[in-house]
């Protein structure tokens, strides 16, 4: 008989959805836990910006990133429908089982942000990684200057955690902007792309001692950096995480490889002077 | 195996393959064939990784010059790299 390895890094470990939230068309949010208590426990320990591999039985793995903060109790991801094994993660009812391996990758380094001003810039489901970031400043408000949100979206329905904007928007302290592409009847709000909203009457990002994270599409980033540097911001203080389709998260298989990092133990956290320097396009 | 069972299995993929790096929403970064080769090669030879992994990622046992009907396994593409060096070198 071949005997187990005592350590296997490709181990899901069972988890259970407990319910979901649809959060725009073709997202929704899936909470979940470990059905084994301690793994929930040490699972727990993530930093802001990490990811997690979830195995859905008989049809595959993907990888995804962590919305939740540490600091929140629940554990969840937010999926869009694409792929097959997306698709079958939406198809779940709660109560059913799936597997969750993780997490991997290096997070966004908050704590090296202390005392700095946080300028969040995500465009559609790009929020679903800075959320854990802007929760996770949020919990820890004395230890941040000034906090500004940025998040753009299509139309008004495809803005991402509304009610958690919401009650953004309402915290003192912190700046929420929000844009579409194009409004609707009901929307009072700006419209336009995100860097629309750093030219707005009465918005004012802080340049000296501010880390500005950004994170969307491709041609939404481009812009954005575009903006970013033009306002004086430092390349080394743009920071994004980059995605690619992570098998092993531990760096080994080489699929998520830009030039000479593996995005997932070296990321999927860069900042913009690393991006630079990959040498290759992301 | 029974109905709520199921066993883990792993499948081999190849980096010269298109669908290595291709993401479910239809991105691929690595497109054409130029670029999984160039990827193929610099993993394996290129020096930013020899300094990496502290170790060349090809170790010489010359199986895909072995069963390679274009000729461009890992020893004749050195030899062609090489060559073009040199020449470069003499110009």
């Amino acid at each position: 008989m071949i005997t187990a390895p005592t350590q296997n890094v490709y181990l899901p470990k069972a988890a259970v959805l407990e319910r979901v939230v649809c959060e725009i068309p073709e997202v929704k949010t899936f909470y979940w836990r470990f059905e084994d208590v301690s793994e929930q426990t040490a699972f727990r320990h993530f930093r802001p910006g990490q990811f997690a591999q979830v195995s859905l039985f008989g049809v595959g793995e993907f990888p995804t990133s962590l919305p939740p903060s540490p600091t929140e109790d629940e554990t969840f991801f937010t999926v869009r429908q694409v792929g097959s094994c997306t698709s079958a993660l939406h198809h779940l009812t709660p109560g059913e089982r799936f597997a969750v391996r993780g997490p991997y990758g290096d997070g966004f380094p908050m704590e090296q942000y202390y005392g700095k001003n946080l300028v969040f810039v995500a465009g559609g489901i790009g929020l679903i990684p800075l959320r854990s970031c802007i929760v996770y400043a949020l919990s820890n408000r004395e230890k941040y200057q000034h906090i500004q949100i940025f998040h753009g979206a299509k139309t008004p329905k495809e803005l991402m955690y509304v009610p958690k904007l919401h009650e953004w928007e309402q915290t003192p302290g912190v700046e929420c902007h929000l844009t579409v592409d194009r409004g609707n009847d009901g929307w009072k709000g700006n419209v336009g792309v995100v860097g629309s909203l750093f030219r707005k009457q009465g918005v004012e990002i802080p340049v000296e001692n501010t880390i500005a994270f950004v994170c969307g599409p491709p041609v939404m980033f481009r812009f954005v950096i575009k903006d970013l540097l033009a306002m004086g911001f430092a390349e080394r203080n743009i920071v994004s995480t980059l995605e690619r389709y992570m098998k092993c998260g531990v760096g080994k298989c080489g699929h998520c490889c830009i030039g000479v990092a593996y995005v997932c133990v070296d990321g999927p956290v860069f900042t913009y002077e690393q991006i630079k320097r990959l040498g290759e396009d992301i | 195996m029974g109905p709520n069972e199921f066993e883990r299995v792993r499948v081999w993929d190849a980096c010269a393959l298109s669908g290595f790096t291709r993401m479910a929403g239809g991105f691929n970064p690595r497109r054409s064939v130029h670029d999984r080769r160039n990827r193929r090669f610099f993993r394996k030879l290129a020096h930013y990784f020899i300094q990496r992994e502290l170790s060349m990622a090809c170790v010489g046992c010359g199986r895909c010059a072995a069963v390679c009907h274009g000729d461009i396994g890992m020893p004749t593409v050195v030899e062609m790299i090489r060559a073009a060096t040199n020449e470069a070198k003499a110009r």
